[in-house]
């Protein structure tokens, strides 16, 4: 599975499983949180990826962690 | 009396001398008119004449000796008659024939300069062989819609012939090359992209400038049934490598990955770790690893038995300027790695 900013690159190449990470140059957390706060947004983005990775789909398909960023 | 020339090129079936008995049958010249020539030319409507016709059995010309010997004579024909332009098929969806239309043209064109145009189906494999650099006329999937389709291969045959401007594919009917070229137009970039944009929101019908490249369909991977016995591994198309970048990755159009050992880690440190990163600003990254590889929070996962491990590797590569052929390379060499190690799931980030 994928995480990225790009969500809409991802999925126009045919990615089938995308989570939206954090930013464009940081998919795994997001730099204006602080530290703790950070990790708890990753760890809940890592959350969405296993969740991703044990679902069925059949076409490219966007999970979404929390549209207002979790932990901010 | 027709002041333009042709020359046309057809298998044994179309010249009438049977079917897949006869595909073995080598190269013949027809004076008389056969099969689709007869057709154009009524299209033609007297400007244009085929004066020869060249025929070769499907099985026989696609032999590479064959066609070799196949296009010296056909060289020497052309040389001899000087046509204004070559015409091949149409094909339809007949892939030996198709294959041999194109091949024959694309020898033509390249060799002889003389203008050359076939026609085919646009699933047909000759499309992606020699697509990109010869004229291929759309055309049914069958030879039932042969009427259907030779009035394009007539009209685009005809403009080459008289040495006319060759317009882009959606106005002269052939299969996209993927050229592009600049031409000019009395409004600017920014008033045909604002009523392009206009035309989208109202729902408008609007033709882009720039067609974006199709991608192929990924099969989805099946999902995974118990994550707590799965092992997982962490890819990056970020970049990111110990610092000094001791495998000498490239910065962009990779080529091919790094892979490094996490075993006994349980973070990977700011300065012991870089982004290379050639496309992005990477201070973020390099700042804190993890927003890369997010080796931190996949202990704590492992740890509290959501997952069963961690491969010990993390893979990076820098995904920019990196070409589809490329990638699906890194991507097939980083595959047969993680299979071989039996890993059950992948998370990668990319930048």
């Amino acid at each position: 599975m994928l995480v990225t900013a790009f969500t809409s690159i991802a999925y126009n190449v045919g990615a089938n499983r995308i989570v939206f990470g954090g930013d464009f140059t940081a998919p795994a957390g997001d730099p204006s949180l602080p530290l703790e706060r950070e990790k708890a947004y990753r760890r809940k983005i890592l959350e969405k990826s296993l969740d991703a990775l044990t679902q069925d789909v059949e076409a490219p398909f966007v999970f979404t962690v929390n549209e207002s960023k979790e932990g901010v | 009396m027709a002041t333009l020339k042709a020359v046309h090129y057809i298998n044994q079936f179309y010249a009438g001398l049977g079917g897949e008995t006869m595909a073995d049958i080598g190269l013949s010249v027809l004076d008389e008119k056969k099969g689709p020539a007869i057709g154009l030319e009524k299209l033609w409507n007297g400007e244009m004449e085929v004066v020869k016709i060249i025929v070769c059995g499907d099985n026989f010309i696609n032999n590479d000796e064959n066609f070799q010997k196949a296009s010296e004579e056909i060289k020497k024909i052309l040389e001899e008659i000087k046509p204004d332009v070559f015409v091949a098929g149409p094909a339809f969806n007949a892939g030996r024939y198709g294959v041999a239309c194109a091949r024959v043209c694309d020898f033509v064109r390249s060799e002889l300069k003389i203008p050359c145009v076939t026609g085919m189906w646009h699933e047909n494999p000759a499309v992606p062989m020699y697509g990109k650099d010869n004229y291929i006329v759309s055309t049914t999937e069958t030879a039932a819609g042969m009427s259907k389709s030779l009035p394009q291969l007539a009209k685009l045959s005809l403009k080459l012939a008289k040495g006319e401007k060759i317009l882009a594919s959606r106005f002269e009917g052939y299969l996209p090359t993927g050229h592009r070229y600049n031409e000019y137009n009395e409004k600017t970039g920014a008033q045909r992209v604002t009523a392009m944009l206009l035309n989208k929101l109202y729902g408008r019908p609007f033709t882009t400038e720039v067609p974006l490249r199709g991608f192929e369909v990924v099969t989805p991977a099946p999902k995974i049934t118990s994550m707590k016995d799965a092992t997982i591994a962490l890819i990056t198309t970020g970049g990111l490598v110990p610092v000094g970048n001791p495998d000498k990755l490239r910065q962009s159009f990779s080529v091919t990955y790094g892979k490094y050992d996490v075993t006994g880690k349980d973070e990977l440190k700011k300065g012991e770790y870089e982004s290379i990163h050639g496309g992005y600003d990477t201070t973020d990254a390099s700042n804190d690893p993890h927003r890369l590889i997010p080796l931190d929070m996949m202990r704590a996962l492992e740890r509290e038995g959501i997952i069963k491990g961690i491969y010990k590797y993390f893979l990076s590569t820098c995904g920019v300027g990196t070409n589809v052929e490329s990638s699906k390379d890194i991507g097939r060499r980083m595959v047969a790695d993680l299979k071989h190690s039996e890993i059950s799931a992948a998370i990668l980030t990319s930048t």
